[in-house]
């Protein structure tokens, strides 16, 4: 079989759908990029921050409970970094696909973007998770007693599991955000780690 | 930059897209997805696009890239797929219908690397193109080459 001749014959007379061949469809937006669709997701992520952001500082002001006030501004200061932290990332993303790259620079650009994002998101859930619910755990036990907080915790049966949540659940959100990431782009990673791969060795 | 230029090349290059995505698109509804996607891409480079390469050339690179970067449905893709929708690719005046039919039967089970690679090359770019369009050296793209052909060779001849 003459390999060039017969894939000249394939596919030589085929035409793509007239609906794509039309200025109105340049004009659509939606893209199946993931960069495109990352770089959206941290912005949504930086908007429900920064709204956290207010819930906290309205704790913290409205508060009677010094206890509560700290722990509240502890989140502030760490939710503050996570923010800033995903503005980085944010920024130096870029989510346009490279017209001038050649295939395994723009494959490895992609494959460290969405390594570093993950990597980001297991830094953020590790921390965010355990401390959110040990400050649930704190205002719950508070609450549901009706007593305040420094008499709540003054007490060492209380002190102990706050401890165990915080040692039990560190782990466990991270496992969390590791797993979702995996669900979100898991599959993707690992194509483009094997194409990379592929094309870089010398065989 | 206005659309009925950049319209009027990819409707003479139109082959290549569709070549292209046939050979990595699971079924119908990802074939137009990514067509979509191919002709939003160069469409967006294509105020950037300068006349120092071919069209062609630079259209490839884009199709190439996006084929490669995009994420793909979560069902992995089972390439080995019947061929009722391939008589119609076929040009009936270029001779043996059959072959072709087999051919791409052949370079779709391929993995996705080297069905690039020699979708290039059969496509008659040189190694040096090549080399510079996947973004490895010339030796890596003859070696490669070399070893796919007779992979498809094999294949084609068993």
């Amino acid at each position: 079989m003459d390999l060039e001749k017969s894939w000249k014959a394939w596919g030589e007379a085929e035409k793509l759908p007239e609906e794509l061949l039309t200025p109105a469809s340049l004009r659509k937006e939606t893209s199946m990029n993931p960069l495109q669709k990352l770089k959206r997701n941290l912005g949504i992520n930086m908007v429900f921050g920064v709204v956290i952001l207010f819930f906290y500082a309205g704790i913290i002001f409205l508060s009677p409970e010094p206890l509560v006030q700290i722990a509240m501004f502890a989140m502030f200061l760490f939710t503050f970094w996570a923010i800033f932290t995903t503005f980085k990332l944010y920024r130096g993303l870029d989510p346009e696909l490279c017209f001038s790259c050649n295939l395994v620079n723009e494959m490895e650009r992609y494959h460290s973007t969405i390594l570093r994002w993950s990597r980001n998101q297991e830094k953020v859930a590790t921390f965010f998770y355990p401390v959110g619910a040990a400050g649930g755990f704190i205002l719950g036990g508070s609450m549901g007693a009706g007593k305040p907080v420094a008499e709540i915790m003054a007490k060492t049966p209380m002190q102990v599991a706050l401890v165990v949540t915080v040692i039990v659940l560190t782990p466990l959100a991270w496992l969390l955000a590791r797993w979702m990431n995996r669900q979100a782009f898991g599959k993707y990673i690992d194509a483009l780690g094997a194409n990379i791969r592929a094309l870089k060795s010398e065989e | 930059m206005n659309e009925s230029v950049f319209l009027q090349h990819i409707r003479e290059n139109q082959g290549i897209i569709y070549k292209l995505v046939s050979l990595y698109a699971r079924d119908a509804d990802e074939k137009k997805d990514l067509y979509q996607e191919i002709i939003l891409q160069a469409w967006k480079g294509w105020p950037s696009f300068r006349q120092e390469s071919r069209f062609s050339t630079w259209l490839y690179r884009i199709s190439l890239n996006t084929l490669l970067t995009a994420k793909r449905r979560k069902k992995l893709v089972d390439y080995r797929d019947n061929l009722e929708t391939l008589p119609h690719a076929v040009d009936p005046d270029a001779g043996s219908g059959e072959e072709a039919r087999r051919l791409h039967k052949a370079i779709r089970a391929l993995p996705e690397t080297e069905k690039a690679l020699v979708s290039l090359h059969l496509d008659g770019y040189g190694h040096a193109e090549i080399a510079d369009i996947v973004g490895i050296s010339e030796n890596h793209v003859a070696v490669k080459l070399h070893r796919i052909k007779t992979k498809l060779k094999d294949q084609l001849n068993s």
